[in-house]
């Protein structure tokens, strides 16, 4: 509620301001929208959604109900253990979707009537979903984010189409009663501790004998703790990427013959990987798979005789395997889904015509980086933020994540101010700029590499091997974009600070000694 | 005169304006068995978490096997066998994947020894560690620490809340541990009577401070073979609660 409030009364100061002076804030255009209405707006929904769907509390994808086990010791009837935080989530989000009304939308773009309604719905729901207890370990994730993009589906089919607020209100409304009879029965039947199962997939899954004993022992601590890393971290960037591509290849096989929604389509299939992996990232990130009480190393882990940079390692590791096998699951797919929907030829044809204007090389390097640029970019997704989960503080998660949301609500806000006004004065302070950072990274990863070696956690020899490796990828990246983009208007020097900046170092450094700081407190 | 396995000088810690640890000085020689008992809050476990190094000393020094539990994890750790009051062990996992996951990691495992284990303390090796009691996920706990054959176990609380049968398997797993292999052990309690069992040497804390360090049989002998409850009466001036 508070979230709430606070995003109606910025939007309304906003208005108020903007009424004062008599003219809007920043330029009408995308980034206004995407900068006041659509980054806050959509994340108050998730947030509100999590909130009141206990989805905070524990792993989504247990078998269990969500709800707290401390809440059904309370002394409440079940009505009541359901009943309140769905009213609360209805309420809390049906005010969000009105509050929305206030923002600024784009011309021919309004929140419709029913709106808020829908939104209750969506939630309500959800806490069915994700209250419920189910036989198999991952369907509630399956289930929960299948709705919600469903939901998604109607909501832009809602805005096409238009239809009445009556219409609308007559088939959501039931759907109100309905969510609270069904997420009662779940919850009562979670309340006796009754938690399906399914039968034989359970026999099949529980040999008379140990399978563990019979295995083949682990080589070293270091593939011990890989195996622990990858069972508990490892499938859920694969899982995530399995999901949401055929909901990417849609398109494809609803307009196939439109060359711009193939377009489209391939690309949201590609992009899927690195955008999952910035969900699943602040995952691997915790040292325990807990819900959201387990910030921290657990004293289990912290008191095995394991090095804080090994157990790094681990985790880095499992991020490259899960990379690439999600990145296998994508070069499957998107062939597939082109052949399938017939969209192979659209493609190949374009394909082509950059060919004929740059060159077969040119295209196969081009292509071909794009798509190593992608799969480093997932790899980078999910270890970029390794060192604040691995602190174990949560003020510097929260600080993170509101840094983070600020900077880019800012720069959205701004970008169109600074296409329109400061576009040339940017391009002449960029490598600056660019310089700046390359300084800042060089002399933040001297730091981390300074109190590394101090505090024992990596020798001397691992930071050269690292800092070789380092350079020698940078070198590598330079040459390729020398090779491809320098012209008399994009200079080598500008080239190589971009291959420093993009080339990962710093906060992959600060993992091992946020894990250390969390460890040794 | 041999190095001490443990040794504390001067160490103090503080969270915020309570003071955890206050200028603890403690000493404790290879072999043996080392009571830490205390109420309460009393320090025990903050005291427990430095020996491990998972705490940091604001003041003062810590040493383990002479090494800074801090600065090498892995050279104390190797050696300590642990086993935490709340059975902090990974619930996904089975108990034959902990196993097979602690033999990968503690240089001195002992398959026989852990399978030993297992059967005298009925694991199920398919059963899942989330599915286990408490009594169990004690017993499991213990196998993990005691397979690896540490130099050093120690346990924190291993025995609260637990019933009389696990608590007899712990106690004679550190007598066994002592008795028959010449290793050390150091665990915390606040019950008493367990302590008087089993321990060769108690040390008293209270808030925060060392109340008194001596062999227990010379600390009964001079209090004229009082009880540790009464000799506790009579060191800190009140009585330690009995187990709920």
């Amino acid at each position: 509620m508070l979230a709430v409030a606070a995003y109606a009364i910025a939007l309304a100061a906003l208005s108020l301001v903007e009424y004062a002076l008599g003219r809007p804030l920043g330029e009408p255009g995308i980034g206004r929208f995407v900068g006041l209405t659509a980054i806050p707006l959509s994340l108050s929904a998730f947030y509100l959604l999590a909130l009141f769907t206990f989805g905070f509390e524990g792993d989504l994808a247990a078998r269990a109900s969500m709800v707290p086990p401390r809440l059904f010791t309370l002394p409440i009837t079940t009505s009541a253990l359901v009943g309140w935080p769905m009213l609360y989530g209805t309420v809390s989000v049906a005010l969000l979707a009105a509050a929305a009304r206030l923002a600024p939308w784009p011309e021919g773009v309004h929140v419709q009537a029913w709106v808020p309604l829908f939104a209750a719905v969506v939630i309500a729901w959800a806490q069915v979903f994700i209250w419920t207890a189910y036989p198999i370990r991952g369907l509630r994730v399956i289930l929960t984010t299948g709705w919600l993009i469903v939901m998604d589906f109607v909501l832009l089919l809602g805005h096409e189409f238009e239809p009445p607020a009556f219409l609308m209100s007559v088939i959501l409304t039931p759907l109100l009663p309905l969510a609270y009879i069904t997420a009662r029965a779940s919850v009562a039947r979670a309340r006796r501790g009754d938690v399906p199962e399914w039968r034989g997939l359970s026999r099949r899954r529980a040999p008379a004998r140990s399978r563990g004993s019979d295995r083949r022992p682990f080589a070293t601590p270091a593939a011990a703790q890989l195996w622990s890393e990858w069972r508990q971290h490892g499938w859920t960037l694969p899982v995530w990427v399995a999901f949401v591509l055929p909901f990417a290849a849609g398109l494809m096989f609803i307009a196939g013959d439109t060359p711009v929604f193939v377009l489209i389509s391939l690309i949201s299939m590609l992009v899927t990987p690195p955008l999952m992996a910035t969900f699943v990232g602040a995952a691997l990130g915790k040292a325990s798979a807990r819900g959201r009480d387990a910030s921290g190393i657990p004293p289990f882990l912290a008191t095995r005789p394991l090095t804080s940079a090994a157990i790094v390692m681990a985790k880095l590791r499992v991020a490259l395997r899960s990379t690439l096998l999600a990145w296998v699951l994508v070069c499957v797919a998107v062939p597939l889904a082109l052949v399938a929907s017939d969209s192979l030829s659209l493609v190949v044809d374009r394909v082509r015509s950059v060919r004929d204007g740059i060159g077969t090389p040119r295209t196969v390097v081009i292509t071909l980086l794009i798509v190593a640029w992608l799969m480093v970019s997932t790899w980078k997704r999910l270890v970029m933020s390794l060192y604040v989960g691995l602190s174990g503080r949560p003020w510097l998660m929260r600080a993170h994540i509101t840094g983070t949301l600020a900077l880019l609500t800012a720069l959205v806000l701004a970008s169109d101010w600074i296409h329109d006004n400061a576009g040339v004065v940017l391009w002449n302070v960029a490598p600056w700029i660019a310089g700046g950072m390359a300084v800042v990274k060089v002399a933040a990863t001297g730091w981390a590499s300074t109190r590394l070696e101090r505090g024992g956690l990596l020798d001397a020899r691992t930071l050269v091997g690292a800092a070789t490796g380092w350079l020698i990828a940078v070198a590598a990246v330079y040459a390729l974009l020398v090779w491809i983009a320098a012209t008399p208007h994009v200079p080598r020097q500008a080239l190589m600070l971009i291959a420093i900046l993009i080339v990962p170092l710093t906060r992959i450094s600060f993992a091992p000694l946020a894990l250390a700081w969390d460890r040794h407190r | 005169m041999a190095e001490p396995i443990i040794s504390l000088a001067n160490v103090t810690r503080r969270f915020g304006a309570k003071t955890a640890l206050a200028s603890v000085n403690l000493s404790l020689p290879r072999g043996g068995v080392y009571g830490l008992v205390g109420a309460n809050g009393a320090g025990k476990t903050t005291l427990i978490r430095h020996i491990l190094g998972l705490l940091r000393a604001q003041e003062g020094t810590v040493r383990v096997f002479g090494l800074d539990p801090v600065a090498d994890p892995v050279g104390v750790l190797s050696r300590i066998g642990y086993l935490s009051e709340d059975h902090d062990l990974p619930t996904w996992m089975r108990v034959d994947e902990l196993i097979r996951y602690s033999r990968a990691i503690h240089s001195g495992w002992d398959d026989g020894y852990a399978e030993e284990l297992r059967q005298t303390f009925t694991l199920d090796a398919t059963a899942r560690i989330r599915t286990l009691s408490k009594g169990q996920k004690a017993r499991l706990g213990l196998l993990v620490a005691l397979a690896g054959r540490p130099d050093l176990l120690v346990l924190d609380e291993p025995s609260s809340g637990l019933d009389p049968v696990v608590r007899r398997d712990i106690l004679a797993a550190i007598l066994r541990t002592i008795a028959h292999e010449g290793r050390t052990v150091l665990f915390s309690s606040h019950l008493l009577d367990e302590v008087e069992q089993v321990a060769d040497h108690v040390t008293m804390i209270d808030e925060g401070r060392i109340v008194l360090s001596e062999p227990l049989s010379r600390l009964t002998g001079s209090h004229g073979g009082a009880s540790l409850d009464e000799i506790f009466v009579v060191q800190v001036g009140r009585r330690l609660p009995p187990e709920a």
